[in-house]
Order: C-alpha cells, then sequence, then structure tokens
C-alpha cells in the first residue's frame, strides 16, 4: 500500500517535474543593469535600465531609441535608480508610461513614480505623481514594482531602506508598504485605511522589507508578490488589502551579521508567507504565466533570482506552492526580471553591466 | 620565556573575547528592543533563546572587528608607550573602532553593516565595549608587571 502510495505520487507530481524542452534566444545584449521589461500592444518592448536609461525594442530586440528621461531628482547609486516601466490602462488613447525610480539626494532619498508620454523618439510631459515618504538616507530598498488591479489603479511596492526596518510596522509612512494609487497619482478612497487617523492614505498593505516582484492575476483576482528577506527568509505573499505582512516581528531570516532579527518567524495578527526562501535566492522579479505557448507551464508562478542565479517555477494548488523548480541556471546569471509576453513567451533579464534580454520558446 | 614573548597576545585575546562578548550583548539588546517596542514586549525565554543565538552567530562575525579594533590600538601603545593610559587608551580604542565601522559601512553593499551601528545610542555602546576590551588588555599588563616588581 506504501510502495502504491508513492507510486501515485509519483505519477501526480510527474507532469509537473517533466523537463519542457525549451530554447532560448538573446534579443539584446550589452545592457546595463535591466530592470524592467513593458510590453507595447503592436509588438514592441520597452525596457529600462538601473542607471536611468530607457529603451524602446522591436519584437525582434532591435533598438528603437535609447533615451534618459529628466525624471525629476533622479538618483543613480547603488541601488537606487531608475525602476519599473508600465503602461497606463488607457495606454491606447493617452499614450502614457508610469516609470518607478530612485528620487533625491544619498542622505535625503525614497520611492518616486513619473509618468510621461512615449512618443517615437521617447518620452514627453514627465509628470512627478508620487513620492514615498519620509525621504531617507541610504541607496538601498526601494523596492519599486508596480502591478495594475481589476479597476485600473495601481500597487507600488516598497522597501523599508534597509536602516528603517522598524518603520515596517509604522502606518503612518511608506517604508515597507505596498501603496495603491490611482494612474495620476491620486488615492483611492477605498484603500483599506483611508482616512484612518495615524494611518497614510495610500497604503494597501504593511510589514514588507523590500518587495520587488508583484503580478495581479486577473483569472484568479490573485495579487502575488515576492519581497527579499535578509539572511534567509526570502518571501512569497498572497497580498491583501490591509494586511500586516509582518517584517521585522516575523521572518525566518536573520541580520547578515548573523545577529537574530526577531524571536519570531511567525506572529499573531501578521501573515505568515505563502513561500519561503532559506538561504535567500534574492528574488527581483516575476510573473503568473497565463500564456499559450507552455501548457505544462499554465498558472505557474516564475519568479527571476538574482543571488540564486535562476529563475524559480513554483506550481500552485489552492493558493499554496507544492512544487519548486529551477530554470535556467545553466546560464549562470543573476535574473533581474520575468515576463510573460503577449506571445506566450517567457521574457528573461539578467542583472550585469552586460546584461540580456532573453525569450524562452518551446524547443520545436 | 616564552610566557614573557606571549603574554601580551594572550591577554589581547582575552580582551578580544569580552569584547565580542559585550558587543554581542549590546548587539542582542538593541533588536530585542526593536522587536519589544513592537509586539509590546517579550518572555524571557524569548530574549534568552537570541541571547545565545547571537553568541553563536553574531560573535563569529564580529571577533574578527575587535580583533582588528584592539590589535592596532595595542600596536599603537607599544610603539608610543605615552598613550598607555586606561582612559586615554580605552578612548582611542572606541575612536578607532568608530572610523573602522565608517569603513565597513562604506565598503559593505548595505548602508549599516551591523543593527546596532544604525542608531546613535547602539553605536555609543559598541564604542563602549572597545573601551571594555581596551581597559581589561591595560589592566591585564598592568597586573602582570606590578606582579613582576613584588
Amino acid at each position: 500500500m506504501r510502495r502504491f502510495s508513492v507510486l501515485l505520487l509519483c505519477l501526480g507530481i510527474l507532469p509537473a517535474v517533466t523537463a519542457q524542452p525549451y530554447q532560448l534566444q538573446v534579443l539584446a545584449e550589452k545592457l546595463q543593469h535591466p530592470w524592467a521589461l513593458a510590453f507595447l500592444p503592436e509588438g514592441d518592448m520597452l525596457l529600462t535600465e538601473r542607471g536611468g536609461v530607457l529603451k524602446r525594442l522591436s519584437a525582434k530586440g532591435e533598438e528603437r531609441f535609447s533615451i534618459q528621461p529628466e525624471l525629476p531628482e533622479l538618483l543613480k547609486a547603488s541601488q537606487a535608480g531608475l525602476q519599473e516601466v508600465t503602461l497606463t490602462p488607457d495606454f491606447a488613447t493617452s499614450q502614457r508610461i508610469i516609470l518607478s525610480y530612485a528620487c533625491g539626494t544619498l542622505q535625503a532619498n525614497n520611492t518616486c513614480l513619473a509618468s510621461a508620454k512615449l512618443t517615437d523618439t521617447g518620452v514627453s510631459d514627465i509628470k512627478s505623481i508620487f513620492q514615498a515618504q519620509p525621504l531617507k538616507a541610504g541607496a538601498a530598498h526601494f523596492g519599486g514594482r508596480i502591478a495594475w488591479l481589476a479597476d485600473n489603479s495601481l500597487v507600488l511596492t516598497l522597501g523599508d531602506g534597509f536602516d528603517y526596518r522598524e518603520q515596517a510596522q509604522n502606518p503612518a509612512n511608506h517604508l515597507g508598504k505596498i501603496v495603491r494609487l490611482h494612474a495620476d497619482g491620486g488615492v483611492p478612497a477605498d484603500n483599506p485605511f483611508f482616512a484612518k487617523q495615524g494611518y497614510a492614505p495610500e497604503l494597501y498593505s504593511l510589514g514588507h522589507r523590500n518587495v520587488q516582484g508583484i503580478f495581479y492575476d486577473a483569472v484568479s483576482q490573485t495579487l502575488y508578490s515576492h519581497e527579499h528577506g535578509p539572511r534567509g527568509g526570502d518571501e512569497l505573499n498572497i497580498i491583501r488589502g490591509g494586511v500586516n505582512y509582518g517584517w521585522p516581528v516575523a521572518t525566518e531570516g536573520i541580520d547578515y551579521t548573523g545577529a537574530r532579527i526577531s524571536p519570531f518567524t511567525r506572529y499573531e495578527g501578521m501573515q505568515a508567507p505563502v513561500w519561503s526562501w532559506s538561504p535567500s535566492i534574492a528574488p527581483a522579479g516575476m510573473t503568473l504565466y497565463r500564456g499559450s505557448l507552455f501548457p505544462a507551464w499554465q498558472g505557474n508562478i516564475f519568479v527571476a533570482a538574482l543571488a540564486g542565479k535562476s529563475v524559480r517555477r513554483l506550481v500552485l494548488e489552492n493558493q499554496q506552492v507544492v512544487l519548486e523548480q529551477t530554470l535556467f541556471s545553466e546560464l549562470n546569471q543573476r535574473f533581474r526580471d520575468v515576463r510573460t509576453g503577449p506571445d506566450g513567451a517567457l521574457y528573461l533579464l539578467t542583472d550585469s553591466q552586460d546584461g540580456q534580454l532573453i525569450k524562452v520558446l518551446p524547443a520545436d | 620565556m616564552t610566557s614573557l614573548r606571549w603574554h601580551p597576545l594572550v591577554y589581547l585575546l582575552v580582551a578580544v573575547i569580552l569584547t565580542t562578548l559585550l558587543t554581542s550583548l549590546a548587539q542582542s539588546g538593541d533588536n530585542l528592543m526593536a522587536i519589544a517596542g513592537l509586539t509590546g514586549g517579550l518572555t524571557a525565554g524569548d530574549i534568552l533563546f537570541t541571547l545565545w543565538f547571537d553568541l553563536r552567530h553574531f560573535s563569529v562575525t564580529y571577533a574578527p572587528i575587535a580583533l582588528v579594533n584592539l590589535l592596532s590600538v595595542a600596536l599603537l601603545i607599544k610603539l608610543v608607550p605615552f598613550l598607555a593610559r586606561p582612559w586615554l587608551a580605552a578612548y582611542i580604542s572606541a575612536l578607532v573602532l568608530y572610523f573602522m565601522l565608517q569603513l565597513i559601512n562604506s565598503l559593505a553593499p548595505m548602508p549599516t553593516l551591523i543593527a546596532a551601528n544604525r542608531t546613535v545610542s547602539g553605536t555609543v555602546v559598541m564604542l563602549l565595549c572597545s573601551a571594555a576590551g581596551m581597559s581589561c588588555y591595560l589592566w591585564l599588563l598592568n597586573r602582570r608587571r606590578a606582579n613582576a616588581q613584588i
């Protein structure tokens, strides 16, 4: 009976772990720390580099333009720089995009959002629409990923600024939070803490460390995110409005020095992660696959890992991870982002001074 | 003869261990106070568990820092005997650690490597631990000299 159970278990898992044959096409190279990718309706792509460059590429990777948008107070240092690019929901008529970036000085900075109009040669009409508060020192933990919810509001992930981790539990500011905004930077009146005394109205969730991956799955109406833990304790979370995700009270990680940050890995009233990684893989971008080219990957989450030098495929059942598979480790690259293209291919960004944009297609 | 040649190093080792243990306790206290401030308190078990954890893990990271800190001051005292006054040496040790922490933070990928070093109070306690270690080193040296004279 025990052998039979093991056999059944193997048969059940087999389709999920069987290697999906794929081929890799390098669409662009010599990218300097590419950070994010967005797909334009006609097949082109927008790509950001951390150093402040925005590129428009054809579907084959040919460069249409490469510019440095004049973003207000753009800060370029260490982890600070240009981050996310995304199209507004009304892009077809407005041609507007949104960029996230670190802004300010080394002594006083945080994450900013700017809206701009995309033109044939670059961007115009750049408007600052949000700046996370308070301004803090240091060039670490900016978050910076954006996802659009079903109601066309956006959620922006933020970091704790590294030295200010306790502030992730302070609801009066934006450090270590996910905020929800309108496309013009306005605050939705149905935000979970809107008009609540002592709470920043933009807050959607709190208790985060450095969230660099977020994806809204319209099919399951679920908002997934992942965040960097310290030494260990990287997390995959399902984000719900008004929920506290625990950092730094509840964490499976410890300080880089080996010191224990908190005695708690779980804490009452704080949401535990759906999945965690110890040792850390440094998750830096994610997608949930709903494309048509890889039927075996349907509904799976893909997480780009910097330290893990791979992309992690997570198989979910009832919003629980039942299997993890390591992909693309043969490239021995740090992965900054992974996206699903409108053509059903996976797109990868590798993180280095000589970064690449790689398209993943079925082998046949 | 051998013990005469090596005893400063043995005393330095004792001082490094003392400094490391004190700093580990200070680091634990700093993190625990921060968490207690968020949760409203901690049990004795949580505190003891964290203290013990940090003694086993944080100490391994900090011991080389304490060694470089105290060794550099010990060599300075050897070169300039005038500095071998307890309060002066303790002050110099704290000062050297302060600049070491600045250097470490400028080289490390994160703004501040050691959590206790994030705040003025935590940094001051770390400097006091360094001063205590140097005081211990000088006390051991002076005690040996006094015993030798007797």
